[in-house]
């Protein structure tokens, strides 16, 4: 059995020699047990996931070569998944969640430019959160366990709220190619979904490519971070398929529903499809005031504004 | 009725929420109750009420489960009287800021029957009980830069006449021990997130009593330790997969196919493994009942390489010899042996009768992106299992004298009940058990896949995976035969698999595609000191091999060829998944 134990050996050793990294661009520090969204929400019953793993404590952007690592820590280690069956089809947990989490969602909406007015004031679809003009995203990092599937739903929920907004206008089949074309590059240019993704005890990080983000996430941009519970389940809607003014489905989000849930949030208001199941966010402003707003309205935060 | 500013009855206020009917069990443990697999026939129904206090530190659930009568005892059956079986459970976590957990877990599951013998009916019929089982677990996690989770399962389990017979016999088929027993498990857990840059270290030490019983543990559904295990392709005894295929005909033949499942096994802490309706693609569940031992697993990741490792030990609490009780005959025992440890793999053999087991696994996996176009998924593994069982290992367990008169280790009772000799000593149809050596076992077990995916569009990704698995095994000789019940699998086994996988998406489906090729070579080494005979007629067509083919015929009448076999097997799943 020597070999076996060499190569494990072999392996700790070449990590030992691994250079050490260098230190942050920046550090976003959000308050430690504010993971409740506007103050009431709970975690499901079922334990999954479990107080504290959805509480981000701190935003961390790494110069690297090529791109930009994102560092997000939690309060708990965040759960890593099984081998346990979740899919008629056969599909595990580990399969279904490859890079290597599976309870949550972290959005980070960048505003490039800082210019009022410019840039999008929606966030993704199923936040139930605006941004503020002012503040308004340019790019937005969205690591959810799903990078894929999350891609082509947020392409076929854009295109339908596309749609939606020309209702009752005639096009062309020419003019709803072009419309379909502008949507999957409005998908490319503002949104990334990392894949790149080590998960290690509290800390996710994950790689963005300068080629999205030019220049990298640097310490002049403006940042909000939007923590909502991830839910795996891709579904059809079946009312948006013939109801126009169906509700836009969320993008893997977790719903929240007043009472105790066992595989949802709890503690939602009452008579209010429009509380943000968000349930941290690091933003400017206070964030119990911020997302019991409606709409719940966001801005982003400098870090070199922030930072000492 | 009072209110509370939340609009909450007063009555009500002690609970969070109730739930009468179908659950899947997923919030339990699955040391004591496990998750069900959601889409089974045996779904579980019951009362559960959930509550919480301290701001919700401090929660608990109680529940009143009704046992699943296909499985949940005694012969995978509740018995004829079922309207009162049931497992009561309470769970109940503390939670001190986000640093340390602290739980506690346990479990009553009575199982009872109308009593046989109660005769005396004006006063109604009397209720016996047919099964019992009470699990205790103990829980604590302690978060930090060191990440520790340790968990403590005390059980006792009994089966009551006169409706179970606490023998369960040679070849027993039942989830449960015979008569009482008790015994413990338990799990400790350190993780070290970050040792070095870039470096996490994950150790975990276990031990699953031989005697650790729960009816309502996880059965698949969970992977209780962090090891690989045994790969899923190598699922039952035969070299083919067949279970009892020594005997020949339809019936035992394989019932998964050659290919087995996919993946390596998962562990989990039950005899009542579950791997029926399941496919292929699908993992499979292995027993870890009897295992004692620890892991070490590295994991090294450095910008688009990730690199993890495994150094895994593991002997067996269940290395006994005459089941741990020389008093009794060999077929008198309360451990179900199920298909029995033989072969290169056995996913819910526990027991045997005489056992001295270790087992060594090590691993190294890679996965690495290349970055061009869409980047170009890179994956492979390394795998080595080294594990010898010397099974019968004292002198006085041996069949026969020198002599050759039959030997008894306690006075009264013999192994040769269970390794006879072969009719005639002079030209024997197989070799007399004669040495301690005749049994042994060592596996020589090397596995290495490589594969590459891509995102061929937002909503296409295809892989392809080679696997090929290297296996030396010498699993006793003729004189053993596979406890007289399996094709012998001693030999050389090369298995090769070609997995194409494909996943697309659609406005809301899900279409999926896996097409598997597998073949490979099975060279028989059966050792010597016996008659190498010719195939007759009905052996020929029985096994599926040429009349006069060489071979020999075991104790109970079985077939083992020594003809090289070559195995080939092209399976496809296809499936759309619409949910709303």
């Amino acid at each position: 059995m020597r070999s076996p134990l060499a190569a494990v050996a072999l392996l700790v050793a070449a990590c030992a020699h691994a250079p050490a990294a260098p230190g942050p661009l920046w550090t976003l520090e959000d308050p430690a047990g504010d993971d409740h969204g506007d103050g009431d929400l709970t975690y499901p019953g079922r334990g999954e996931p479990s107080p504290g793993e959805l509480d981000l404590l701190t935003l961390r952007a790494f110069r690297e070569k090529g791109g930009t690592t994102l560092e997000a820590v939690f309060a708990r280690p965040v759960s890593r998944p099984d081998g346990r069956l979740v899919s008629s089809t056969g599909a595990t947990l580990m399969q279904v969640a490859p890079l290597g989490f599976y309870t949550f969602n972290l959005d980070v909406y960048v505003d490039v430019d800082r210019l009022p007015g410019s840039g999008r004031t929606d966030a993704l679809p199923g936040r139930k959160i605006a941004f503020d003009p002012a503040g308004a995203w340019d790019k937005a990092i969205v690591l959810t366990p799903r990078p894929a599937e999350a891609r082509s739903l947020l392409r076929a929920l854009w295109k339908r709220e596309a749609r939606r907004e020309r209702t009752g206008r005639s096009r062309s089949a020419r003019e709803e190619e072009a419309l379909e074309e502008q949507i999957e590059q409005e998908v490319e240019r503002r949104v990334f979904f990392p894949t790149r993704v080590r998960v290690s005890g509290a800390s996710v990080r994950f790689f963005v490519p300068d080629a999205f983000l030019p220049g990298g996430a640097g310490a002049d941009l403006a940042y909000a971070a939007v923590v909502t519970g991830a839910d795996l389940d891709l579904r059809l809607d079946v009312r948006g398929l013939f109801t126009k003014d169906a509700p836009t489905p969320g993008l893997f989000v977790m719903p929240i529903a007043p009472g105790h849930r066992m595989d949802t949030f709890g503690g939602g208001r009452i008579d209010d499809p429009d509380q943000p199941p968000v349930v941290d966010l690091l933003a400017a402003g206070k964030q119990e005031e911020l997302l019991l707003a409606r709409p719940a309205v966001v801005r982003p935060v400098v870090p070199a504004e922030v930072s000492p | 009725m009072s209110k509370t500013s939340s609009g909450q009855s007063v009555v009500y206020r002690w609970m969070d929420s109730a739930v009468v009917g179908s659950s899947d069990l997923g919030q339990f443990d699955s040391f004591v109750i496990g998750q069900i697999r959601y889409i089974d026939r045996d779904n579980a129904s019951g009362v559960f009420v959930r509550g919480s206090g301290l701001g919700r530190q401090l929660t608990w659930e109680l529940a009143r489960i009704s046992l699943p009568r296909l499985w949940a005892g005694p012969g995978y059956s509740t018995g004829s009287w079922h309207a009162s079986d049931a497992a009561y459970a309470l769970q109940s976590k503390f939670t001190v800021g986000n640093q340390l957990d602290l739980g506690v877990i346990a479990d009553y599951v009575n199982d009872r029957e109308l009593d046989p013998n109660d005769f005396h009916v004006d006063n109604g019929l009397s209720l016996k009980p047919r099964f019992r089982n009470a699990v205790v677990g103990l829980k604590v996690a302690a978060q930090g830069p060191v990440n520790v989770r340790a968990a403590f399962y005390r059980s006792y389990s009994k089966t009551e006449d006169p409706f179970v017979n606490p023998n369960v016999g040679f070849v027993g088929y039942t989830p449960v021990l015979g008569g009482r027993h008790e015994d413990w498990a338990g799990t400790v857990n350190v993780g070290l997130p970050n040792l070095l840059p870039g470096l996490a270290v994950n150790l975990q030490g276990f031990r699953i009593g031989a005697g650790y019983s729960s009816i309502m543990a996880s059965r698949r559904e969970a992977d209780v330790l962090i090891t690989e295990g045994h790969d899923a392709t190598w699922a039952f005894p035969g070299p083919s997969n067949a279970k009892f295929g020594v005997f020949g005909g339809r019936g035992n033949d394989t019932l998964i196919g050659y290919g087995g499942w996919s993946g390596n096994a998962q562990q989990v802490p039950t005899i009542n493994v579950d791997n029926e309706f399941s496919d292929f693609d699908e993992p499979m569940a292995e027993t870890v009942i009897g295992w004692i031992g620890g892991t070490l697993n590295p994991v090294f990741a450095s910008g688009p390489l990730e690199l993890s490792g495994e150094y895994t030990f593991v002997t067996y609490d269940t290395n006994w010899q005459a089941w741990g009780d020389p008093s009794k005959a060999i077929g008198n025992t309360p451990y179900p042996s199920m298909e029995g440890p033989v072969g290169v793999g056995s996913f819910r053999s526990a027991y045997a009768p005489f056992q001295d087991k270790q087992t060594h696994v090590a691993a190294v996996r890679a996965k690495y992106v290349v970055d061009v176009f869409r980047g170009i998924d890179l994956f492979g593994k390394v795998k080595y299992i080294y594990e010898t069982d010397k099974r019968l290992n004292e002198d006085r367990f041996l069949p026969y004298n020198p002599d050759g008169s039959v030997r008894t280790y306690n006075g009264t009772n013999s192994t040769a009940d269970l390794y006879g000799d072969p009719p005639d000593l002079v030209n024997p149809r197989w070799k007399p058990f004669r040495s301690l050596s005749d049994d042994d076992r060592t596996l020589n077990y090397v596995s290495f896949n490589l594969g590459a995916g891509y995102q061929l569009s937002d909503d296409l990704y295809v892989s392809l995976t080679y696997a090929k698995y290297l296996v030396n095994l010498k699993d006793g000789n003729t004189a053993f035969q596979a406890y007289n019940l399996h094709e012998m699998a001693s030999g050389d086994h090369d298995k090769n698999q070609l997995i194409l996988k494909a996943k697309y998406v659609l406005a809301g489906a899900e279409f999926g595609l896996e097409g598997q090729y597998s073949f490979g070579t099975f060279k028989p080494d059966f050792g010597s000191g016996y008659v190498v005979q010719g195939a007759s007629a009905q052996q020929a067509l029985d096994n599926g091999v040429p009349a006069g083919s060489p071979g020999f015929e075991g104790r109970f009448g079985g077939w083992n060829s020594l003809l090289e076999r070559n195995f080939s097997e092209l399976r496809a799943k296809a499936f759309m998944k619409v949910q709303f």
